[in-house]
């Protein structure tokens, strides 16, 4: 009996003492933020030594850290229950026209994101297309109205030296011109 | 990496449809534990809701979320469980859903919260290093939460025998460092 009111004992004193540590300690620790990662790695027992002190001391300082990990130790190691069939059906269909490769989506479901990046892509080509197809035609237009201007230029001041008449005073060496 | 992971992170949908007739009941199991003793009845249907939002924060935004997962720390299945649970936690937060307390469950008593002045005290005149993260931890599970040496174990993955040890080692810790400073 004795050995068992000096565990009694002891225990009480234990006790004391963590409480007053406990005061002084404060809460360092609390809030501290660990991601899914270190917490399984934890669980499963292949976090490094660093990793379970941080773990640890987390737990020690934050109540409801300590008790996600009590939680999670039971559902990890429970039976997994099997789903409702609508729930395979609709987790299946967020799939449903290309997963991978979508925009970021702020609505529920992704199955039309696919049509509409195509979408996207294809008015985006064509715009392109017809913004090139319109600048070469208003190029060729202006292009040939230009050598037309030239010709027609080229060929009245053709026509001004050759005839003499049409030439004027000046081409038979008189004054400027003047009138 | 698992094969199927690495399909369903290429896009393959015929591996995401795999990935969830393989992962639906871990998911759905978490879930539903979680949601149990925390809402009322008709969490069938909320449990369900629930774990499809799962999948949708996996899948979504190029799958961003599942390809934070790293195989080399632990199975995709136990963290799928971290993330299920979480998923869960924040639904009821969001729904404000009428929380029922079992007459089972376990009480958390938490003595820094039953005195008001305990987290404003200073702790400038507690060295560092008088207890390991360990130390504390052990000493917390047995004072606080009031836990055996087995439950701790368990829980920590030790022998009750390092359980103990470690709550000696600890008591006696704190025994000299308070002496010492009683005495100065």
């Amino acid at each position: 009996m004795s050995e068992q009111r000096h565990q009694d004992e002891q225990q009480h004193q234990g006790e004391r003492l963590w409480r007053r540590y406990r005061e002084r300690a404060g809460d360092a620790g609390r809030g501290q933020r660990l991601d899914a990662n270190a917490l399984a790695a934890y669980l499963a027992g292949t976090a490094g030594k660093d990793l379970a002190e941080r773990v640890e001391a987390a737990m020690a300082s934050d109540p409801s850290l300590l008790e996600e990990v009590i939680e999670l130790r039971a559902l990890a190691g429970a039976e997994p229950v099997a789903p409702p069939e609508a729930l395979l059906a609709r987790a299946k269909a967020l799939a449903a026209g290309g997963v991978t490769r979508t925009w970021p989506t702020h609505s529920g479901s992704l199955v039309l994101h696919g049509f509409w990046r195509r979408a996207r892509w294809a008015a985006a080509a064509a715009a392109i297309v017809l913004a090139c197809a319109s600048g070469y035609g208003l190029g060729r237009e202006t292009f040939n109205d230009e050598l037309r201007a030239e010709a027609a230029e080229t060929a009245v001041l053709t026509e001004l030296v050759s005839d003499p008449d049409l030439a004027g005073p000046q081409a038979n060496g008189g004054n400027g011109g003047e009138s | 990496m698992d094969e199927l992971l690495a399909k369903c992170l290429e896009g393959d949908e015929q591996a995401w449809d795999a990935f969830v007739d393989r992962y639906a009941p871990v998911i759905f199991s978490a879930v539903l534990r979680t949601l149990r003793g925390r809402s009322t009845p008709g969490e069938g249907q909320t449990a369900e809701d629930i774990a499809q939002d799962v999948f949708l924060r996996l899948i979504k935004d190029d799958l961003r979320l599942l390809r934070t997962y790293d195989p080399a720390r632990a199975s995709l299945a136990t963290w799928l469980t971290i993330v299920a649970r979480s998923t869960a936690i924040d639904a009821l937060r969001r729904k404000r859903l009428p929380q029922v307390a079992l007459d089972d469950a376990p009480v958390l008593r938490d003595t820094r919260q039953s005195d008001a002045t305990s987290s404003s005290r200073p702790t400038e005149d507690l060295p560092r290093g008088v207890l390991t993260a360990r130390q504390e931890l052990v000493l917390s599970l047995t004072f606080d939460r009031e836990m055996e040496a087995a439950e701790i174990a368990k829980l920590l993955r030790i022998s009750p025998q390092t359980v103990r040890s470690t709550r000696h080692k600890a008591i006696e810790r704190l025994r000299r460092h308070f002496a010492a400073k009683d005495s100065s």
